[in-house]
């Protein structure tokens, strides 16, 4: 399976953030997206998850060569501040999303199953979401996305704000979960992204672009990643 | 002191053209077609200005219309006895004791002005008695053309009618140097109907007004006019404090960090009361599934923002008919009353739409839940989001119903005061009507929502077409307000009206909202 996109193009008025953007992402690869700030990484996942109308493009799953337009169930998105529905609790919400969506989970496992994969304390999920910590609805969101098993799981700088413990499991369970489907990562921060991504694509005067590891190490890859950037700054 | 002139009109003209292009910006098609560098755009600057001044000049006239051929025609239509000059004298007396010390354009608070003083530097004392003077002025011109208008027709002197915008525009010298003299004393800015006392006060003098005509008693005319003439010697006296006073940049900073403060609590005070309309606790529980589950914890848990208020305004309605059950008992006045209350029932659709519930059930739908719930995608796939429209559609229809039957019964217990079949027909009719508009302001509160979401992901209203629908609802109950329809009349139409927009409205849900219906940036 191969996510394709194909001359996607997105305009603010006449300034053009994505310029015709040509790539193919592969499954079973996490690809961390890089761009310096209002590169438009964030308008990039807002046209993939159909928040926003493109100005051009198609974008559509591959399979076996046939083509396929995206459903909102292919889609996973999870964004850098937590968005949780702060008048139910833990087990509510999951009851909620179970419930809905009981026809399309696989190997479905019980309520407590689901807090235990991501170390969710048993004290803490009878609790209301609002009194949830900000890495605990992290997790939480992340869970749901997990559960609901999309193709493609967007992720908007989710362990930019988490605390080294939580942002170390979050990592774990992105390994865990990366067989099966495509993960596209934006951060700003280098070391997670050359750590946790397969791939690291730069998002460049409004086109994607693979920075290519070559036989590099990781201090050699992450200059060549600067350096990269900087020339975005120079153009 | 021209340039200060010269700086006013060019500050006002310039936030108002931005926020003209602002709104045009935002209207579907008229964005497509605009320019992207507007402001650089000279066709369109010349357009925007001659907006600008349209809207100058339409405001020193339409306030006035509507005060003297709205208020005071509407208080003419109460009395049949009253001669035109004591009523027109009365009310006008009356009317403009408030606007003394609750419309006062003096030292209150604006963006421009803001510019003005903090980042253009501009001479504190002109520019404060410059903005107060166009306020005065356009208070003369406004008023003059239609005080001789309608005065001449109600039989008043012609001289009178000359000096009644100068005893008005005087008169506010009153409340300025007032402001000027509480400073000095409190170091704290006053602001014209700010206050409760302010407030007490125009609601007396409004009832005054109101219920003298009902009730047939009117004031000597010539009080009235030697009260209104009374305003310009006194005011006179009182600019001199105005034109004398020296302190203007201290107390305009003074102004302008009292009022950053106040807007920066109450919008705090907005967003923590929705955020905090959430009970602490989590024993409130379901025994329903899916959608219904995740609606009834919704309103279980939101029950002080949303059932508290309506059972309380039920019980404030049951109240007042038992209280008029008991009044009517012992007094007489059964057919008066009757009357008023058959010749009121649009003025009703206005306070059924101010009482009811959606616009607080709308912001709590999406600051506490569909803010983040439409990140999801299950959320927003098409059978779930008609699902759940129709969940809330019963609900808020609930919650609107009570205090709605409940001031439905009081009005048909006093339309009902005769005591006749035709008084039973009518009573019957009124609760039924007062039953249908919360239904239809129930929907049409749901309906704006899921069409034209009006937040952005930080949860600010930013949606100028929303905005627009709402403000031309609020506008068409408001124009409804002074309609005097006879109750049949009004009664079967606004039935038929809200039958027929419910089936549009669920219509245009079932077509639309799936699309319409998600977060915006």
């Amino acid at each position: 399976m191969r996510l394709v996109i194909e001359g996607l193009t997105k305009n603010f008025d006449k300034k053009e953030v994505l310029r015709g953007i040509n790539f193919s992402f592969e499954e079973g690869k996490i690809y961390g997206l890089l761009g310096r700030n209002g590169a438009g990484k964030t308008t990039f996942f807002n046209c993939v998850n159909k928040d926003m109308p493109v100005t051009g493009g198609t974008i559509s799953f591959e399979e076996d060569g046939m083509k396929k337009e995206l459903e909102p169930d292919d889609i996973g998105y999870v964004l850098s501040v937590p968005t949780v529905p702060e008048f139910l609790t833990g087990r509510e919400f999951l009851k909620f999303f179970l419930e809905i969506n009981k026809d399309r989970i696989e190997n479905l496992k019980t309520i407590d199953e689901y807090f235990d994969s991501v170390s969710i304390l048993e004290e803490d999920r009878d609790k209301l979401l609002k009194d949830y910590s900000h890495g605990m609805k992290n997790k939480l969101q992340m869970l749901v996305n997990i559960i609901a098993n999309p193709k493609l799981l967007l992720l908007d700088e989710p362990l930019t704000t988490l605390d080294v413990v939580v942002a170390e499991e979050m990592k774990q369970i992105l390994r865990d979960i990366k067989p099966g489907r495509i993960t596209i990562f934006s951060t700003h921060i280098m070391d997670l992204a050359v750590d946790l991504c397969d791939e690291i694509v730069l998002l460049h005067h409004g086109e994607l672009e693979v920075v290519d590891k070559e036989n590099l190490d990781d201090k050699g890859f992450k200059e060549r990643i600067i350096a990269a950037l900087k020339e975005e700054q120079d153009a | 002191m021209l340039k200060t002139l010269k700086m006013m009109f060019a500050l006002r003209k310039a936030y108002k053209s931005n926020s003209i292009l602002y709104v045009l910006r935002q209207l579907p098609l008229i964005k497509k077609i605009l320019p992207t560098a507007l402001s650089q755009s000279k066709v369109l600057n010349v357009i925007v200005t001659i907006i600008f001044a349209i809207w100058e000049i339409g405001a020193i006239f339409i306030g006035k219309i509507i005060y003297y051929f709205g208020a005071i025609g509407y208080l003419r239509t109460l009395s049949d006895n009253l001669s035109n000059e004591v009523l027109f004298c009365q009310s006008l007396l009356l009317l403009t004791a408030i606007g003394l010390f609750m419309n006062v354009s003096f030292l209150d608070y604006r963006k421009d002005k803001v510019y003005a003083i903090n980042i253009f530097k501009l001479n504190a004392k002109e520019y404060t008695i410059i903005d107060f003077g166009y306020s005065l002025v356009k208070i003369i011109v406004g008023t003059l053309p239609i005080a001789i208008f309608m005065g001449l027709a109600w039989g008043l002197p012609l001289w009178f009618l000359i000096a009644i915008p100068f005893c008005v525009a005087f008169g506010k010298f009153i409340y300025a140097s007032y402001v000027l003299s509480t400073y000095e004393r409190t170091g704290v800015v006053t602001y014209a109907g700010k206050s409760l006392l302010s407030w007490f006060g125009a609601i007396a003098l409004g009832f005054a007004a109101f219920l003298m005509p009902v009730f047939e008693y009117g004031l000597p005319k010539e009080i009235c006019m030697a009260g209104l003439l009374l305003l310009i010697p006194v005011g006179l006296i009182c600019s001199v404090k105005v034109f004398t006073y020296k302190n203007y940049l201290k107390i305009n900073k003074s102004m302008l960090s009292q009022m950053d403060i106040v807007m920066k609590k109450a919008r705090k005070r907005q967003d923590n009361q929705v955020a905090d309309s959430i009970s602490a606790d989590a024993i409130e529980t379901s025994n329903k599934k899916g959608f219904e589950f995740f609606n009834e914890l919704f309103v279980k848990r939101h029950k002080k923002l949303l059932w508290k208020p309506a059972i309380n305004l039920t019980i404030v309605m049951l109240a007042m008919a038992v209280i008029a059950n008991v009044l009517f008992a012992f007094l007489g006045g059964r057919e008066i009353c009757a009357r008023i209350i058959d010749q009121m029932i649009p003025y009703f659709s206005f306070v059924v739409f101010t009482l009811n519930r959606g616009g607080a059930y709308t912001k709590a739908l999406f600051l506490n839940c569909d803010h983040s719930m439409l990140t999801f995608s299950f959320y927003k796939k098409r059978n779930n989001v008609l699902k759940l429209f129709v969940i809330r559609l019963r609900e808020i229809v609930k919650v609107n119903l009570l205090p709605a039957f409940a001031m439905g019964l009081l009005l048909a217990f006093l339309v009902y005061l005769p005591g006749d079949p035709e008084a039973l027909k009518k009573s019957l009719l009124v609760l039924f009507v007062i039953m249908a508009e919360s239904i239809l302001f129930s929907v049409h509160y749901l309906v704006l929502y899921y069409l034209l979401q009006p937040y952005n992901v930080n949860t600010e209203v930013r949606s100028v077409p929303y905005m627009i629908a709402f403000g031309a609802s609020y506008i068409l109950i408001y124009i409804l307000m002074f309609q005097r329809i006879p109750l049949e009349t009004f009664g079967f139409s606004c039935l038929g009206f809200c039958a027929v927009y419910t089936v549009i409205a669920s219509l245009l849900i079932y077509r639309f909202a799936p699309q319409t219906f998600k977060l915006k940036n």
